[in-house]
């Protein structure tokens, strides 16, 4: 028997990269080509005694043992003679190990990728991600890397465990995703353990981190499981990215018994339904914050496979809610606008960025008097007034995004400024041509649609 | 042509990097600039059948390499063309009309990548708190737009000026290599890369 315990659903966080081998592809067949990679195995001969063969060979047992519910299966089928020279091909449906990249598309801090191409052929559409199937994987190491071998680790911990990185790879070939990339890591988004410390996680473990007894996180396992093992899924069955209020609905669907559903929206609310429920398959959410949310279902059943089993399953930043675009934190106005250089001005956009996906389109429109002289959409653009010369100009600002569209109009005066000196030529320097700017503020109009 | 690429279909591509530091990736790049943008498109690769990125990016400023690069062209791998579509995670994306610093490997293969895949390229976007340019990364996941006019500001600790961002740039293609390896990269090739100047 094997059972999984249930856990704290906000902790987990797999990726699938939406490649999955059908159930009839697996035991899934894999080859080495003819290529031994001196660094790693000096003076050998067989590739099948030397222990990049033999790396790859624990690595997928990694797996094998490491997700039992997910009933993986792997199958050697031999060397691949003289195909080496060749370079990877994506489409000879050969599951294909290569060492010291031969087809060279692998520079600096890039250690192994894992080509994976697809049927084409839908396998199923989970969470608003279509499946594919997979045609060929193959998985290319860098050259230049200094690859520590496992049984080594303890003497020597200048390089790269090979082990970790091949586990990693065959975790892509599977179907798995990143646990975290790095921008969810600077901005605070991957703070728990089980992530940043999953062989997932989107760079490689350094050589003390490495534990070649614990190869994963709960957050490895579950995915696998979720790829391979009994699993439910959800989709938003309305529009997930809008303004507020946003209500958005979600409906499971499983091929497994599920007797319990807990939701969690990603704003502090949830739900929970269980066997007595009248309906254990459908839920709605009112969002009445902006915000971009994550959703978590965590789902419990049976299956002669796994008997009883539980997992979450999350899709992060799903839900973006959107309220009209306004000023950031800390200022008064959506726009200001400062000196350049002779009679160049830079707009400068105080617009609230938070959300990404929240503004969309954005529009400059620059009037002298009542005609239309420029029209710019970049986001903090410099404006050149040399043309029409120094003077006063009205400014309005749209910016637009599902929450609906902002205008902001304010009259600039521009004046000849030389940037060297820091001062207007016009008197008072930039002190004056602050003044003027903030006396204007009081001129300024704002108007929400 | 196309009707090869139909059997190609799209494919997924995940990789695993080593965080690299500004001065590896000046290290590791023949070419370091700040430029703009101005072209964006896709190819197909016969060889091993998978779709790459190119922007062509209009040359502002060289840190290192030719001083009279006026043009480069990027590469990277991932992209649809017609009905083939490579995704890959981890790789630099681009949008037209966007100010950046680019730190470009030059591969023996002949392409040009940015450094460590997303870690080699900066965007330049205007900090409304400082009045500042700054210079950050942003990588966005493969399956959603990447329009560089609304990156979000960075947490208020992790701004950093483009002065101060330059600067460092500047003393470390000053310094030169420091002898140490990177993953990836041979040692003969940091060294052929660097040798003008030398610690």
């Amino acid at each position: 028997m094997i059972s999984l315990l249930m856990f704290s659903s906000t902790a987990w966080a797999w990726k699938h990269t939406g490649n999955i081998w059908s159930r009839d592809e697996v035991p899934l067949e894999w080859y080495m080509s003819d290529y031994i990679a001196e660094t790693i195995d000096p003076g050998a001969t067989e590739i099948e005694d030397t222990y990049q063969f033999q790396v790859i060979n624990q690595s997928y047992q990694n797996w094998l043992d490491g997700a039992p519910c997910g009933q993986l299966g792997v199958s050697y089928q031999g060397v691949r003679e003289g195909h080496h020279t060749l370079g990877r091909n994506s489409a000879d449906q050969q599951n294909t190990f290569y060492y010291d990249d031969p087809n060279d598309e692998q520079g600096g801090g890039v250690l192994g990728v894992t080509y994976t191409q697809s049927t084409g052929q839908i396998a199923f559409n989970r969470d608003g991600k279509i499946y594919r199937y997979n045609l060929d994987s193959d998985i290319v190491f860098s050259k230049d890397v200094n690859w520590i071998q496992t049984p080594e680790l303890e003497n020597d911990c200048s390089g790269t465990p090979l082990e970790a990185v091949a586990t990693h790879e065959i975790g892509h070939q599977w179907g798995m995703g990143h646990s975290c990339e790095e921008n969810e890591v600077s901005a605070g988004l991957c703070e728990d353990q089980e992530l940043r410390t999953a062989n997932m996680f989107w760079a490689a473990p350094s050589c003390a981190s490495f534990d070649p007894e614990n190869v994963f996180t709960g957050d490895d396992i579950q995915g696998m499981t979720a790829l391979y093992g009994p699993y439910a899924s959800f989709e938003a069955t309305t529009e997930t990215y809008g303004g507020v209020p946003l209500e958005v609905c979600f409906e499971l669907s499983s091929t497994s018994a599920i007797s319990n559903v807990d939701w969690l929206y990603g704003d502090g609310q949830s739900d929970s339904f269980d066997a007595t429920s009248e309906d254990l398959t459908e839920t709605c959410h009112t969002y009445t914050e902006k915000g971009q949310y994550t959703i978590n279902v965590t789902i419990s059943g049976e299956s002669e496979e796994c008997d009883e089993w539980s997992y979450t399953e999350r899709e992060r930043a799903m839900v973006v809610v959107c309220e009209v675009p306004t000023t950031a934190e800390g200022f008064e106005t959506l726009f200001t606008y400062e000196p350049v250089d002779g009679l160049m001005v830079r707009m400068i956009n105080q617009a609230d960025t938070t959300v990404y996906g929240c503004i969309d389109e954005i529009q400059w429109d620059v009037y002298n008097g009542d005609t239309l002289i420029r029209s710019v959409n970049a986001w903090s653009p410099k404006v050149d007034f040399t043309e029409e010369g120094a003077g006063d100009y009205r400014v309005v600002l749209t910016l637009g995004g599902p929450g609906g569209e902002t205008t902001y109009e304010e009259n600039i005066t521009v004046e000849e400024y030389n940037a060297d000196a820091g001062c207007s030529s016009t008197g008072g320097g930039m002190s004056s041509f602050l003044l003027s700017g903030l006396a204007l503020l009081g001129l300024a109009r704002r108007r929400q649609d | 042509m196309n009707a090869m690429f139909l059997l190609w279909m799209n494919s997924a591509e995940a990789t695993t990097m080593v965080p690299l530091s500004v001065e590896q990736m000046v290290d590791l790049s023949s070419t370091v600039v700040r430029g703009t943008v101005t072209n964006v498109w896709t190819e197909p690769d016969m060889n091993t059948k998978s779709v790459w990125t190119y922007a062509q990016v209009e040359v502002d400023k060289v840190f290192k390499g030719q001083t009279q690069t006026q043009v480069l062209v990027l590469e990277q791998p991932g992209g649809s063309w017609g009905t083939a579509e490579t995704i890959v995670e981890g790789v630099a994306r681009f949008s037209v009309g966007e100010e950046g610093y680019f730190f470009v490997e030059n591969l023996d293969s002949g392409r040009a990548v940015t450094a460590g895949m997303f870690q080699g390229k900066y965007n330049v976007i205007f900090d409304p708190y400082s009045r500042q340019e700054l210079a950050v990364r942003f990588p966005v996941h493969p399956k959603r737009d990447f329009d560089h006019r609304f990156i979000p500001l960075p947490p208020e600790k992790q701004r950093m000026s483009v002065d101060m961002f330059e600067s460092q740039i500047e003393a470390y293609v000053l310094d030169g290599w420091d002898g140490q390896p990177i993953p990836g990269v041979s040692l003969e090739k940091l060294e052929a890369i660097n040798t003008p100047t030398t610690k």
